[in-house]
């Protein structure tokens, strides 16, 4: 089979990333022929590989004998060779042994649905529409870089939330109702969370000097937060931090929300390296702390607002950490600190 | 949660090296559910399909992220083929049923290469390793397989009357009955 139109290219690349991944190369590579080409649907792909995965998990390969690459002794044969990497004896599970979540594990997640809907209220747009603009491009950059090409490169442009068209609340409705099956109150807070979902993105980006929107958010957890933690940043010596350094961390465990306010770090080329957060929470091993977000440092000095975004939930910090990391962080850093803040 | 979490948790758990990377990479890709559910669109897939999406992109974003680290290369040096199927035996979706009997057309050797990184997140060079073949053969096998069960699907469709991918909003149009704009039309 060859394929043989003007967007081989393209297609090569969804096709990688849908599989594998993209390089930062490749992924840049990929948003300018997708910026010329607007026209093509960059997810098909990857619907095509979560179709299949489903479509295995389902049991409808094995139910009707369908495939001729992996035969049943090689599927055996490869499952006990990583059965017995994994120590686990995972390769001596019947095909289709139900796996059901942990329930602690479920536990988890609905308390961190909670609390992410907590964080997360409707608020209204308040920016104008060339803020919106601004912020839904920082947020693409970011999706692709976060990503490294598996990930959201196309959330942005599918909120199609521009200024002059509203969320489509309706469907996200029923899809919240009837996909996730929360309860009904969850699930309304749901709807209405999402239904603001431009200005949640929005506010991922880093702001520098005087932005209304994070200024102001700032200000508001500030003054409503029961629980704020409010420390200092401290320099650590690192090629990437000032002699000097200025600015706070403010977080609230019960809001599960926060924000960076920072003076002292070298501005930053995201296609060099990315400043990352790291939280340091009590109630987890020290070894592992939470990944509070991957963000850049503009220039043009001045400070600099970042709201955090913990990917898991905190219950009491006592340290944050920001790390120098290369583009689009790390799941286990390296430590590479730049600025701590702590309790005095 | 109830009717999903049985596959977050079933995906994660083979494309993870060990069980709290999973648990770790579950409570992520919920999140990115939550932030993501307004791009839900019935017209274009299946919300299994949907979340299955979802969940692969996140997987794979680890994926890649653990593996710029030298030690946890180390540790991700073999294909992980653990079989946890959905729970409750998920309702195939029609998408799912469809790609599936596409699949099954493809060559062996495509699919071979398709099912270890598909259904078990193995890396391209994982799969070298695995199977012998050359790194440039197993990218071939990817890109190609993928490109045309998709191809394969559009045919499906048309000859089902529909319109390619759909109708809805129309506000976009298939990777690869997009490149036909260059003439026809």
């Amino acid at each position: 089979m060859t394929v043989s139109h003007p967007h081989d290219r393209v297609l090569e690349l969804l096709a990688d990333q849908t599989t594998e991944g993209l390089t930062l190369e490749d992924s840049n590579e990929l948003d300018r022929l997708l910026m010329e080409h607007p026209d093509l649907d960059d997810e098909e792909l990857e619907r095509v590989a979560a179709a299949l995965l489903v479509a295995e998990l389902s049991g409808e390969f094995t139910a009707h004998g369908r495939l001729d690459g992996l035969s049943a002794a090689k599927s055996q044969q490869e499952s006990a060779v990583a059965g017995d990497m994994r120590g686990d004896g995972s390769a001596d599970m019947p095909a289709h042994m139900p796996a059901h979540m942990p329930a602690e594990l479920r536990a988890r997640i609905v308390d961190n649905g909670q609390r992410w809907l907590r964080a997360h209220p409707p608020v209204p747009l308040l920016r104008s529409r060339s803020e919106n603009s601004s912020a839904r491009e920082n947020e693409r950059r970011r999706a692709a870089m976060d990503t490294s090409g598996g990930g959201a490169r196309a959330p942005i442009e599918d909120f199609r939330s521009t200024s002059d068209a509203p969320p489509p609340i309706a469907r996200i409705g029923d899809w919240r109702s009837a996909a996730l099956g929360w309860s009904a109150a969850a699930a309304a807070m749901v709807v209405a969370a999402l239904a603001w979902w431009p200005s949640f993105a929005a506010s991922r980006s880093a702001g520098q000097g005087i932005v209304g929107g994070l200024a102001e958010r700032r200000a508001t957890l500030m003054a409503s937060a029961p629980d704020l933690v409010r420390w200092g940043w401290q320099r650590v010596d690192n090629p990437q931090t000032s002699a000097t350094v200025a600015g706070d961390i403010i977080f609230s465990s019960a809001e599960q929300s926060g924000y960076m306010l920072i003076e002292g770090l070298v501005p930053n080329d995201p296609t060099a390296l990315q400043y990352q957060l790291w939280i340091f929470d009590e109630s987890r091993d020290d070894r592992f702390p939470v990944d509070g977000g991957v963000f850049d440092v503009p220039a043009g000095g001045g400070p600099t607002i970042v709201p955090i975004e913990a990917k898991l939930s905190v219950r009491k910090p006592v340290l944050f950490a920001i790390t120098v990391e290369p583009p689009g962080g790390v799941v286990v850093s390296e430590r590479k600190i730049a600025m701590i803040a702590k309790p005095e | 949660m109830e009717r999903f979490g049985g596959l977050v948790w079933s995906v994660a758990r083979r494309y993870c090296p060990s069980a709290s990377d999973a648990e770790d990479a579950v409570q992520e890709i919920f999140i990115d559910l939550w932030k993501s559910a307004g791009r839900f669109d019935a017209s274009i897939a299946s919300e299994t399909t949907f979340v299955a999406m979802i969940a692969r992109r996140r997987l794979i974003d680890r994926t890649r992220r653990r593996a710029r680290r030298p030690e946890a290369a180390m540790i991700v040096e073999t294909i992980v083929v653990p079989s946890e199927p959905m729970g409750e035996r998920a309702e195939i979706s029609e998408d799912a049923r469809l790609a599936a009997a596409a699949m099954a057309q493809l060559r062996p050797e495509q699919q071979r290469v398709l099912q270890l990184s598909i259904f078990h997140g193995a890396s391209h060079e994982q799969i070298s390793r695995s199977t012998g073949m050359p790194l440039g053969t197993v990218k071939t096998h990817a890109r190609r397989g993928l490109i045309r069960i998709r191809e394969l699907l559009e045919e499906s469709k048309s000859t089902a009357g529909g319109s390619p991918s759909g109708s809805g909003d129309g506000s976009r149009t298939t990777t690869g009955a997009a490149p036909r704009d260059g003439g026809a039309a």
